[in-house]
C-alpha cells in the first residue's frame, strides 16, 4: 500500500512549493488589483480583491492588514451616508478621513473635508479641508477657503495655510506679509511645520530653521527619523534642504520624552496605573500593537 | 523515611526540570509564593499579575493546608530550591567541606531575615503591581530558562546562595525564603508534632546536629518551632534502641503515626490542588464594565477561545474592544472572565441579551477599529476561534 502511494507523495511533495509559489503570486496579483481598484474608489471591488489576496497568501500581515481595515470601511461608508445625527456623522467621518488619508485617497478626504466644511464651517474644517486642497495643488481653492472666514474666526493654522497656498500661487508678497505677522511662540509641532514650510517657501530661511528646530525638539523620539524623512522629502523644504544648516536641524533631538507605556506588560513604574484599567493604558496597548 | 523522602524530592525535582527544559511549560504559574505575591491585586482588581495565574493560588492554598497538617513539609519534600540546598549541602560533606555551625543567638537573627525579604518584597509587589524582584531572582532565572528579562544580579544570588549551601545547612531555606516566612504562623499551629520522651532519651543530641533548621530537639518536649520541616531527620538520627522520638497529632498527646503518612499527605495535597486547577480555575483576570453593570436584560455568557489573551494587559484591551465609547461598542457587554496564557486562552463574556449577542461579541474582538484617541486605524490583536474574518459582512458588521 504505502509502495502504492510513495510515487503520488513524492510528486506532492516536489510539487508543494512551485504551488506555493503560484498562490503567492496570484495573491500579489490580487493584492494589487484591489489597490488599484480602491484608488479608483470601488471600494466594494477592492474588499473582494483583497480578500482573495489573502486567502491565497494567509499569512501576509500586510494582505491581511489592509483587508481588515476596508472590511471595516465599506459599512462604514454606507453607515455614514445614512447618519443624520450631527456628532456621530462627525465621528464617522473622522475615522473614515484618517482611512482614505493614510492611503493617499486624496479625493475621497476631499469630498468629506468639503461636506464637513459645508456643515460647520468653521475654522477647524475649514483648516482641513484648505490641507487637502493644498496637498492636491489646488491652491485656489484653498485660498477662496481659506479668505471666506471670518477675521475673528482666522487662526494661526489657517493663516499659514492662506500663506503657504499663496505662495504656491506664486503671490509671494502676500504669503510674506502673512508669515511676518505670525506668532509661534506658542505654537505646537504642527503648526510649527507649517510655519517652517511658509518661511521656506518664502525664503525667510534663518526664520525657517529656527521653527523646524522647534518642532523636531517637540516631536516624539520615536517618530523623529521618519519626520525627518518626511521633511527632506516635503518639496516645500527644498529651499531649506540646500542650506548648510539644514543638516545642524536634522541632528536636532527630541526634548519630549518617549511614552513609558508598555502597553500592558510593565505597568510598574506608570503614574496613570491606578486609573488606567480600560481606558488610557488600554489605549495605548492597543495603539502598540498596530 | 529517608529514602522515600529523597525519592519524593527526587520526583519532585524532576518534574520541574522536565516541565521547565522538556515541555518548556510556565513552571513560574505553580510557585506557591507567585500566590502571595498575586493577591492583592486579585483582591482589589481582579486580575493577577503578569506572568502568574490562578494556580499560584490553588499552590499556595496547598501548602497552606500542608504547614497546618506537616509543618513545612512542602520545603523538605516537594520545594526544588529546598532539594537543591539540601543535597548541596550532603555534596560538600562527601568532598569534604566541614558544616558550619551558626551560633544560636546569631541563627535566632538571622531567621528574622525572611520576614524583611517577604515585607520588601510584597510592599514593592503589591504597591508597583509588578514583580519587581523577577530580574535578581535566581528561582526565576532557573525556571525560565534565563528569562530575556534577567540580570547577573539573579545568578550572584543563585551563587551565594550555591556556595553558601555547601559550608551552612540550608542558609536559604532558613533565613530568607519568603514563603518560609508566610507559612511561619501556620506550621507554628500545626496539627502534628514531633515529640521527645525525656525519659528514654539519653541526651546525646544527635537529633538535634542533624536538624537543618537548627532546632535543638533533644532539649525540648515537643517541637513546636515553626521551622520544623517534618524531614524526620531528627527521627532517623534517635538510637533506635532507645526510640526517644516520635511523631503524631497534637492531640491525643500519646498518639504515633508512621512517617509515611507526612509523605503521603504532602502527595495527596498538591495532587488534589494541581487537580483541582485544572478541572475548575478560577479566571485570573475579571473585568465588570463599570457603566453597564446594572443592565436589566437577561444576562448571557459567551464562551470563547481566543488567540492574543497572554497577559494581564492583553485582557485588559480585549475588555477595551468591547467597553469603547464609539460606534463599535457592545451594548449590553456586562462582564470579561478570562484565563490568559500563551496560546489560545478561554475568555467568558457576559452580556445582556436583550441588546447584544455573542456574534457582535465576536466581531468587535476580531475586526478592525478606528481608535478616536490616536486617530489612528488598528487591527485587532486578538483571532476569536471560530469567526470568520475573511467570510461575508455578517450582520454584526454591516449593521454598524
Amino acid at each position: 500500500m504505502l509502495l502504492r502511494l510513495f510515487p503520488g507523495l513524492v510528486l506532492m511533495l516536489a510539487l508543494a512549493p512551485a504551488v506555493r509559489a503560484d498562490d503567492a503570486a496570484k495573491a500579489a496579483d490580487e493584492y494589487a488589483r484591489g489597490q488599484a481598484l480602491l484608488k479608483a474608489s470601488d471600494f466594494n471591488g477592492a474588499l473582494a480583491a483583497y480578500t482573495a489576496a489573502v486567502k491565497a497568501d494567509p499569512a501576509n500581515e500586510t494582505y491581511r492588514h489592509e483587508h481588515a481595515l476596508l472590511r471595516r470601511v465599506v459599512p462604514l461608508r454606507a453607515k455614514l451616508l445614512k447618519q443624520r445625527d450631527a456628532e456621530k456623522w462627525q465621528a464617522l467621518a473622522a475615522a473614515l478621513r484618517s482611512y482614505y488619508a493614510d492611503h493617499g485617497l486624496l479625493e475621497e478626504v476631499l469630498r468629506l473635508d468639503e461636506e464637513a466644511y459645508a456643515r460647520s464651517g468653521d475654522a477647524d474644517t475649514a483648516a482641513m479641508l484648505a490641507d487637502t486642497q493644498i496637498r492636491m495643488g489646488r491652491d485656489a481653492a484653498a485660498v477662496e477657503t481659506l479668505g471666506g472666514l471670518k477675521a475673528d474666526e482666522q487662526t494661526a493654522q489657517t493663516r499659514t495655510q492662506m500663506g503657504i497656498a499663496l505662495a504656491h500661487a506664486g503671490r509671494t508678497d502676500e504669503a510674506r506679509a502673512i508669515a511676518s505677522g505670525l506668532a509661534d511662540d506658542k505654537a505646537g509641532p504642527g503648526l510649527l511645520y507649517d510655519m517652517a514650510r511658509l518661511n521656506s517657501l518664502v525664503a525667510d530661511n534663518a526664520k525657517a530653521l529656527a521653527q523646524l528646530t522647534r518642532c523636531f525638539e517637540l516631536t516624539r523620539p520615536s517618530r523623529l527619523a521618519a519626520f525627518k524623512e518626511y521633511t527632506k522629502a516635503d518639496k516645500d523644504m527644498s529651499g531649506l534642504v540646500a542650506q548648510a544648516d539644514f543638516a545642524n536641524v536634522l541632528a536636532t533631538e527630541s526634548k519630549l520624552k518617549e511614552s513609558d507605556c508598555s502597553g500592558g506588560t510593565s505597568c510598574a513604574k506608570c503614574p496613570s496605573r491606578d486609573k488606567c484599567a480600560g481606558s488610557s493604558g488600554a489605549k495605548t496597548a492597543a495603539k502598540d500593537t498596530k | 523515611m529517608k529514602t522515600t523522602r529523597r525519592l519524593i524530592q527526587l520526583a519532585f525535582l524532576t518534574l520541574t526540570v522536565v516541565g521547565v527544559f522538556v515541555v518548556r511549560g510556565n513552571a513560574e504559574r505553580w510557585c506557591p509564593f507567585g500566590g502571595v505575591e498575586a493577591l492583592y491585586g486579585y483582591v482589589t482588581e481582579g486580575n493577577v499579575l503578569c506572568a502568574l495565574a490562578v494556580t499560584n493560588f490553588f499552590m499556595l492554598g496547598a501548602v497552606l493546608v500542608l504547614a497546618l497538617l506537616v509543618r513545612r513539609a512542602f520545603c523538605a519534600y516537594a520545594c526544588p530550591i529546598g532539594t537543591i540546598s539540601e543535597w548541596l549541602g550532603v555534596a560538600g560533606r562527601r568532598v569534604g567541606l566541614r558544616t558550619r555551625l551558626v551560633p544560636a543567638r546569631a541563627d535566632a537573627y538571622l531567621r528574622k531575615g525572611k520576614y524583611v525579604v517577604l515585607a520588601i518584597i510584597l510592599y514593592f509587589t503589591w504597591t508597583l503591581g509588578e514583580l519587581e524582584f523577577r530580574a535578581a531572582d535566581p528561582c526565576y532565572a532557573l525556571i525560565s530558562r534565563h528569562g530575556e528579562d534577567i540580570t547577573l544580579w539573579a545568578y550572584v544570588v543563585a551563587g551565594l546562595i550555591v556556595v553558601g549551601a555547601l559550608v551552612v545547612t540550608m542558609p536559604f531555606c532558613r533565613w530568607l525564603c519568603p514563603l518560609g516566612a508566610v507559612l511561619a504562623p501556620f506550621s507554628r499551629l500545626g496539627f502534628t508534632r514531633i515529640r521527645r520522651d525525656a525519659e528514654a532519651c539519653s541526651g546525646c543530641a544527635r537529633c538535634t546536629s542533624v536538624c537543618p533548621t537548627a532546632i535543638p530537639v533533644h532539649m525540648l518536649d515537643e517541637v513546636r518551632a515553626a521551622r520544623c520541616m517534618t524531614c524526620f531527620n531528627c527521627l532517623a538520627a534517635c538510637p533506635p534502641k532507645r526510640g526517644a522520638l516520635s511523631w503524631g497529632p497534637a492531640r491525643p498527646r500519646g498518639a504515633k503515626w508512621p512517617p509515611w503518612i507526612a509523605a503521603m499527605a504532602v502527595l495527596i495535597v498538591l495532587s488534589a490542588a494541581v487537580t483541582w486547577a485544572y478541572v475548575a480555575p478560577f479566571p485570573s483576570f475579571t473585568r465588570v464594565s463599570p457603566d453597564r453593570a446594572g443592565a436589566a436584560g437577561e444576562p448571557a455568557v459567551a464562551r470563547l477561545r481566543v488567540d492574543g489573551v497572554t497577559c494581564r494587559g492583553r485582557a485588559t484591551l480585549l475588555a477595551y474592544f468591547l467597553e469603547r465609547d464609539d460606534e463599535f461598542a457592545v451594548d449590553g457587554f456586562l462582564k470579561i472572565e478570562a484565563w490568559p496564557g500563551p496560546g489560545r486562552a478561554a475568555v467568558d463574556i457576559t452580556y445582556d441579551a436583550a441588546l447584544a449577542d455573542a456574534d457582535a461579541i465576536r466581531a468587535a474582538l476580531s475586526e478592525a477599529y478606528f481608535d478616536r484617541a490616536t486617530e489612528t486605524w488598528r487591527v485587532s490583536p486578538f483571532a476569536v476561534e471560530g469567526y470568520d474574518a475573511l467570510g461575508g459582512l455578517g450582520p454584526a458588521v454591516e449593521g454598524l
